[in-house]
């Protein structure tokens, strides 16, 4: 195992014991992933993924009240 | 792990400074690469770095350089071999690297000088020496290979400089990375941009209105159109029954008119017939009027006897006017003045005539007067002429007696006139005669004597003074005397033709006196005529006027009779029309009364119309706003939904972000607690001087301006003189700090789990006391794991350290001196 990936596992496993919300946790990790494969450029492909995601949720119906 | 691999052996060509083939032998404990700048030396470094991974940290960190970069300007392609030993096994390995210009590097790797992975890919070579090494290239670069700027890095930077460098040496950059890459930047434009979407609508909300007022005002104007027209029906029921009752005396009112018209007609023709009645029976009397017209009719019969209408006049005299017969004596009376008016007429136009005939004489008259007045005035101009004709008479007798005397004159004249020149030419002759003195005489042609000559000119002066004088006076007198008769007898003439003209006036004045004798009494007589027809003429016309007055009294009357009876037809007319305005039941009051009711009905019917369209208006405005604020805020329900959410979103991104901050924290003060006793130990051995025994490395947490809550590493050095820790960065010297920094990453160097056992160090502590460069060495060489220390460097003084670490502590060093060459570094050994 390289150092990196042994600071990897440590920041996952703080990941894991930091973050209480389930949520949050599942992004972060999600986020770190990203990193691990693709750097900075994963972290940001994630980010915009995820805007895209909200968006597309934002202008779906929503439960309270969307288009009929 | 045992740190156990130790570098040999370099062999460089075409390496970036190196062109031709440079080959060092590095298996020493020391090995001082010494030269000036750009002589080289950090290439060797670089090349070995390149060797075991295909490219350098320089490379990867930076965007500008590309591996092509380090093949040499002057070869066309780079090689470098290492050769390391297993200080611990002896095993030896050897890697190759080769690279082609624009191709990828291609390496071979000898075990024990043995090639393995013969035909592998180069992620399975790049992976075994990896595993070889138990450090990935960023591991090397931090912990192996020291370069002078991660020192500068970590003892001159700003504090974010010195954390990013010192995560970075932890290999925990990732974290800043993560933090910065998570960038929520989108997520805030597009929340920025839903907001302003939100405000724009509840603008647009703000100026319709609030829903709920609306449709309460909206039930409250349908409730109101609704009683509105409830009312308008009661209206227009009593509206169209008020109508049809005004309709009908409507219709009566033509009728109505039509008599009321007729009644004042009647009523005015009645009042004026009236008033003319009692005009035509003011004065009005019967038998006077008979009385007077009778006394006219004889009147008129006399005017027509004047007139030499006899038979007319006849007639006038039997017809007496009375009672019974008015009308026809009237006719009668109204003929005979026809007739006179007639013969008026015709005497007017005898007057006339006579008139201009009297005229004319007058004119004629006044003309002759005019001749006869010239006529007299040329008679008395002639009557001083006849005087002197008979003068003239008695004087030289008649024409033919003057006559007669010049022609006896001329006779005489005539006479003289021969004698004259008879004796003018002989007292010519004679005197020419003396003047020449002519000896014979000139007309007989004999000898003339000098008496004879003598005689000649007395005889000739004699007759000049005698007979020829006497012929000559008596000529003049004659002539005279003949002139004196032809002026009498012209004058006699002229004089003659006056008084004939005279005569001739004179019979012309009678005949003129004659006829203005004539037209005088016919003047007289014309006059005469006129005076007696205006005289008949006068007559007539008082005789007419009187008839004619006579006639429109008796007119007047019989009008007077007219009227009395007009005015009984239409007193009856006037009844009837009573009778029936009764009969029409037309009210005028009653009409009055309904359309005052009608116009008050239509103007509460046209204001309840008004007010109901007015609240259709208002109806419709408040339903389209009502849809609009509905579907506003809808929208707006639906804006501000997709805007929690992207808060939300936003909201999970910043807390993430937060969390990688805390984790960094986390992660920084972990790393430093593996580091900092190892820290202290190198600093001990290195620092030999007093004043700072220890250090440390804290993690301090402080709030950054972006609003996320950051940490960074700051050094503290523990003070002897007065047990304090003194921030160690603002403390110390340039000196001390570079030690600071070199404890550690020696430290780093050696808590990391690897196999490497050689440091490089390229330009390191530039500033450092010998004493401490010394102890530097001394530490390194003490250092569990480091085998071997290569030092890049352009200080002399550490060939001395060099030497006395080889005399005192029996280690093996070796120093290259490097110097600038034509094509590459020129390099000598110094061992």
């Amino acid at each position: 195992m390289s150092a990196r990936s042994g600071i990897t596992e440590l920041i996952r496993r703080l990941i894991e014991e930091e973050a209480e919300d389930p949520e949050l946790r599942e992004l972060a990790l999600e986020i770190l992933e990203a990193y691990v494969r693709g750097g900075r450029r994963g972290v940001s492909e994630l980010v915009n993924r995820v805007f895209e995601e909200v968006m597309r949720d934002a202008n779906e119906p929503g439960d309270r009240g969307g288009r009929d | 792990m045992p740190m156990n691999l130790v570098i040999e052996e370099v062999e460089i060509e075409g390496f970036r400074y190196v062109s031709s083939k440079l080959r060092l032998k590095l298996d020493y404990d020391v090995v001082l690469l010494l030269g000036p700048v750009g002589s080289g030396k950090s290439t060797v470094l670089s090349a070995i770095e390149f060797a075991l991974f295909g490219t350098t940290y320089d490379i990867k960190s930076s965007r500008v350089l590309r591996v092509d970069d380090l093949v040499n300007d002057f070869s066309d392609y780079a090689y470098v071999r290492v050769r390391l030993r297993d200080a611990d096994t002896g095993d030896v390995y050897e890697v190759i690297r080769r690279k082609e210009r624009g191709k990828a590097s291609r390496v071979r790797v000898y075990v024990n000088g043995k090639q393995v992975l013969k035909g592998a890919s180069s992620e399975a070579v790049a992976s075994f020496i990896e595993s070889l090494l138990g450090l990935t290239l960023e591991d090397f670069s931090r912990q192996a290979y020291i370069r002078a700027r991660e020192l500068e890095a970590l003892t001159y930077g700003t504090p974010s400089q010195r954390s990013e460098a010192i995560d970075r040496l932890f290999g925990i950059e990732m974290l800043e990375d993560i933090f910065r890459s998570v960038s929520p930047t989108r997520l805030d434009d597009h929340i920025l941009f839903m907001r302003s979407q939100a405000a724009a609508i509840e603008e647009q909300l703000r100026g319709v209105g609030d829903a709920s007022a609306l449709r309460e005002r909206l039930a409250h104007v349908e409730e109101e159109a609704k009683r509105l027209k409830a009312e308008l029906a009661e209206l227009e029921a009593e509206l169209a029954e008020r109508e049809g009752e005004l309709k009908e005396l409507e219709s009566l009112e033509p009728e109505y008119r039509r008599l009321l018209g007729l009644k004042a007609g009647y009523e005015t023709i009645i009042r004026e017939l009236r008033a003319e009645a009692a005009t035509l029976s003011r004065g009005l009397d019967l038998s006077a009027l008979i009385s007077r017209l009778n006394s006219l009719r004889l009147r008129l019969a006399d005017l027509l006897v004047s007139l030499l209408e006899h038979g007319e006049a006849e007639t006038l005299r039997r017809e007496e006017v009375t009672e019974g017969s008015l009308a026809q004596s009237v006719e009668m009376l109204e003929a005979a003045v026809a007739t006179v008016s007639r013969r008026r007429r015709e005497l007017s136009e005898e007057l006339s005539q006579l008139t201009d005939r009297l005229a004319q004489l007058r004119a004629r008259r006044d003309a002759i007067l005019s001749e006869v007045s010239a006529t007299l005035r040329r008679l008395r101009e002639l009557e001083g002429s006849e005087r002197e004709y008979r003068d003239l008479v008695s004087r030289y007798g008649e024409e033919a007696d003057i006559q007669r005397g010049l022609r006896e004159l001329e006779s005489r004249v005539a006479e003289l006139a021969g004698l004259i020149e008879y004796e003018r030419a002989v007292l010519s002759v004679a005197r020419e005669v003396v003047r020449r003195g002519e000896r014979r005489c000139p007309v007989c042609r004999r000898e003339l004597s000098s008496e004879d000559i003598l005689r000649v000119k007395r005889a000739a002066e004699e007759v000049a003074e005698s007979e020829y004088a006497a012929y000559l006076r008596e000529y003049d007198d004659l002539r005279e005397r003949r002139e004196d008769l032809l002026q009498a007898l012209d004058r006699l003439r002229r004089l003659r033709e006056d008084v004939s003209l005279k005569r001739g006036l004179e019979i012309e004045l009678g005949r003129l006196r004659a006829e203005l004798k004539a037209i005088e009494d016919e003047i007289y007589e014309t006059e005469a005529m006129m005076d007696d027809i205006r005289l008949r003429l006068d007559e007539a016309e008082g005789a007419v006027k009187e008839i004619e007055d006579a006639i429109k009294a008796v007119r007047d009357y019989e009008e007077y009779i007219s009227t009395m009876g007009s005015i009984k037809r239409y007193e009856s007319k006037l009844r009837d029309v009573m009778l029936k305005l009764r009969e029409l039941k037309y009210d005028p009051e009653r009409k009055r009364e309904l359309e005052s009711l009608v116009a008050g009905l239509r103007e509460r019917a046209f204001s309840l119309r008004r007010r109901l369209d007015e609240l259709r208006r208002e109806r419709d405005e408040l339903a389209h706003r009502l849809a609009r604020a509905e579907a506003l805020t809808k929208e707006l329900s639906e804006v501000r939904d997709r805007l929690k959410r992207l808060e939300q979103a936003r909201e999970r991104l910043v807390r993430v972000k937060q969390l990688f901050r805390d984790l960094q924290a986390k992660v920084r003060a972990e790393m430093l607690r593996r580091v900092v006793s190892r820290m202290n130990e190198v600093f001990r051995q290195v620092y030999v001087h007093p004043d700072y025994d220890r250090l440390d490395i804290r993690v301090e947490v402080v709030r950054a301006r972006d609003g996320y809550a950051r940490s960074v590493y700051e050094i503290y050095a523990h003070r002897t003189s007065d047990g304090s820790w003194v921030p160690a960065l603002r403390r110390m010297s340039d000196g001390q700090r570079a030690i600071l920094a070199l404890s550690f990453l020696a430290a780093l160097f050696m808590t990391t789990p690897h196999n490497v056992g050689t440091m490089m160090l390229d330009e390191p502590l530039p500033n450092i006391d010998e004493a401490c460069k010394e102890a530097m060495v001394r530490m390194l060489s003490r250092i569990s794991g480091v085998r071997q220390i290569v030092i890049a460097t352009q200080d002399p003084r550490f060939v001395k350290v060099i030497e006395e670490g080889a005399r005192e502590r029996g280690l093996k060093g070796i120093v290259y001196e490097f110097s600038h060459g034509p094509l590459g570094p020129v390099v000598k050994v110094k061992e």
